[in-house]
């Protein structure tokens, strides 16, 4: 019970006071065996100690017209039992309403608390530099493009560039990932990533208004507003609930009687007894803050994970979704290109050492798989691109063409051997005689390999959508044992890929976003990959994830279904413990203490139900 | 036109659903809804949408569901 505002506070030491003052009185009145009028003068004041702002509320409220509002239907219930001289049970309403109430204050702003955590993340101040001198300056005041210093140990205020110094850095508030990552000059650096071992200076990109964990925040203040169909049916549901209540109070206090075997007047009393049950269980509050609670408490898990929901209506439709698609280069393969194989009749190394020299300095994608290969950088000359084609050089004066095989033949240069032509094969001649081929490949993520069976689990068909060449693609989904694979696809056919997915049941797609926006939205869920740069990812997913780590897809399933379990069973046994004490209140089978013992009860366990999702790890 | 206001001591979530419904109704409000847990209020505005005279109307509103409850302007 820690870290309680001055109001919760105050609220509590009422609550213990009353629960002293209802002893000592309780054991007066039952010591002198008081008579009625007795033991409404003792209990009263304590009455009016515990209530007085509730009855005052109430009266306001009815000024206002509000006449189904919680407050005012407590005091109804509550004059109405002590007029009916159960003092006690007016008391005890009272009292545990209160601590209802305390119990629901503290549990929101307990979920309020875990989103702010977020936003303390950002440093207030950073240190500029100006000219010489170091400047301390509040966030919002630093220029986009200013320099700004990151000791060691410290947060990264602003989104920006690394100007100078590299160093570790640590992403897992805003990823979850806790491997450090190492970064040098040029890289891109997100505000609130902790710099571990070295300081390092950034060229700010961005305002602090602007910033990745400003972006994710209001990402995530934004799901709140995207209300999903169970939080609209609870909110509907409470606008009808009271009313339907306290019609059915006035049905039992005043039309019950009729069918009594006493006269109206007599049964009257205990009638009206009854339908004050009724009142004391039409206020629905714990249910209409349990299921957007529930919801609140998953995002918060989520985004701890690296995953972003956009809105809560996302978590509900991932829980039922059937078939999961994934693009594959960027999201479950790591874009980087390795060697996979080398054809050739002649001496294999000395062929990877000429393609190595070839693509030296070159910024092409295939270019990266050869980084590792040491060949005589003293040796090269005449490097020259052409780009879409290839690269030739003179290396140790031998004259090197490498590329594609059209580039080889347009040459006048035959293949003596038979490879398969494709946008993924390097194709290598010497003083133009042909030497030999390399085929590169796309290396799957380590993270990607549990991910089928993860989603198989879960019951969820994997499909792999991709522009690549339909071998490349087959030969992904055997390494990462998807169940189906499609290949050579436009965007327009990846769509025409989910509309039937879509057909069957939920579909979810999860991509690079920046070609794949069709798609996203097409999909009921769309993920977005390594969304923190990419606008366009943010604009078209339904969710973000934040790492590029397409195993989350698989965690944000379980969780939405756990949270989507946590928002039902709520719902079920807040309506099923309401319609029952409803019931054995209508049948005189109930009294006040019971009544207020299942509204308090069934708010605190919904609430304590709901928060289970803020914790929620994935065994 | 969208815009978000904070709300100030707002402590009953089925009030905020109370206080949404009404200020949807208003004339020149497309869309209002209110997140009980972030304590925002979004309201999308129809174009041309006299915004202090529905925020005044939405004030109002608010006031009488809940009366502690401000909506910062």
């Amino acid at each position: 019970m820690k870290k309680l505002t001055r109001k919760q506070k105050k609220q509590l030491v009422r609550i213990l006071i009353t629960v002293v003052l209802t002893a000592l009185a309780l054991f007066f009145i039952s010591f002198f065996k008081t008579n009625r009028l007795v033991t409404l003068a003792i209990i009263l004041p304590v009455y009016l100690f515990i209530g007085y702002d509730l009855l005052w509320a109430a009266l306001r409220d009815i000024g206002n017209g509000q006449i189904f509002g919680e407050k005012f239907l407590m005091s109804v219930a509550t004059i109405g039992a002590l007029a009916l001289g159960e003092a006690l049970e007016a008391v005890a309403v009272l009292l545990f309403f209160s601590i209802g109430e305390l119990f629901e204050s503290i549990a929101t702003s307990k979920a309020r608390g875990s989103l702010s955590a977020l936003a303390s993340l950002c440093p207030d101040e950073a240190t500029v530099l100006q000219g010489e001198t170091l400047v301390s300056l509040p966030i919002d005041e630093v220029e986009v493009g200013s320099s700004v210093l990151v000791f060691a140990g410290s947060r990264v205020p602003l989104d920006g560039i690394i100007q100078k110094g590299e160093a570790l850095f640590d992403f897992s508030s805003l990823t979850g990932e806790s491997n450090p990552v190492y970064l040098k000059e040029g890289d891109l650096l997100p505000a609130g990533v902790l710099a571990l071992d070295a300081p390092v200076t950034v060229k700010t990109t961005h305002t602090s208004e602007n910033s990745s964990t400003a972006r994710i925040l209001s990402l995530m203040e934004e799901a709140l507003e995207n209300k999903g169909k169970h939080e609209r049916f609870i909110t509907r549901f409470s606008l009808y609930y009271t009313p339907c209540v306290v019609f059915s109070a006035l049905i039992v206090a005043f039309l019950f009687p009729l069918f009594s075997s006493q006269s109206y007047l007599a049964a009257l009393p205990a009638f009206i007894h009854r339908a004050l049950t009724f009142l004391v269980i039409s206020c629905p509050c714990a249910l209409v803050i349990s299921v957007p609670l529930a919801f609140f408490g998953a995002s918060g898990a989520a985004a701890k994970k690296g995953i972003i929901f956009k809105s809560t209506a996302a978590i509900e439709e991932l829980a039922s979704v059937k078939t999961a698609y994934f693009d594959k280069t960027g999201t479950l393969t790591t874009g980087q290109f390795k060697i996979q194989s080398i054809n050739t009749k002649h001496d294999s190394a000395k062929l990877l050492e000429y393609a190595a020299a070839c693509e030296y300095g070159s910024r092409h994608p295939l270019a990266a798989a050869f980084a590792d290969t040491p060949f005589d950088q003293g040796a090269l000359s005449a490097q020259k691109e052409i780009r879409g084609m290839g690269v030739s050089a003179l290396y140790h004066g031998n004259k090197l063409l490498l590329g594609k095989k059209e580039f080889l033949e347009n040459k006048g240069i035959p293949l003596d051997m038979e490879t398969p032509s494709s946008e993924t094969v390097l194709y290598l001649a010497v003083n133009s005689d042909y030497y030999g081929s390399v085929t590169l490949a796309d290396t799957p993520k380590e993270e990607a390999k549990s991910l089928s069976s993860s989603l198989r689990a879960l019951s969820v068909k994997s499909v792999i959508l991709s522009g690549d060449r339909n071998e490349c693609v087959i030969d992904t989904q055997k390494q990462l044992a998807f169940d189906e694979a499609h290949g050579s696809l436009l965007p327009e056919d990846k769509v025409a890929y989910v509309k039937a997915g879509n057909q069957k049941g939920k579909t979810l797609f999860a991509g690079d976003g920046i070609n794949d926006a069709p798609v996203l939205a097409t999909a009921s869920v769309g993920f977005a990959m390594g969304g923190l740069g990419s606008d366009a990812a943010i604009e078209s997913a339904d969710a973000v994830l934040t790492d590029d780590d397409p195993a989350k897809v698989a965690y944000a399933i379980s969780l939405s279904r756990f949270s989507l379990a946590v928002v039902k069973e709520n719902i079920a046994f807040a309506l099923f413990v309401k319609f029952a004490v409803m019931l054995l209140g209508a049948l005189g089978l109930a009294n006040l203490w019971l009544a207020i013992f299942a509204d308090v009860g069934v708010s605190v366990l919904a609430i304590l139900n709901a928060i289970r999702t803020l914790h929620y790890h994935n065994k | 036109m969208k815009k978000i206001y904070q709300l100030e001591d707002l402590d009953c979530a089925h009030c905020a659903a109370k206080m949404e419904k009404g200020i949807a109704k208003l004339a020149g409000v497309e869309k209002a809804s209110i997140s009980f847990l972030s304590q925002k209020l979004t309201i999308t505005f129809a174009e041309g949408a006299d915004v202090d005279a529905v925020m005044k109307e939405a004030a109002a509103i608010c006031k009488k569901i809940e009366p502690d409850c401000r909506i910062i302007l």
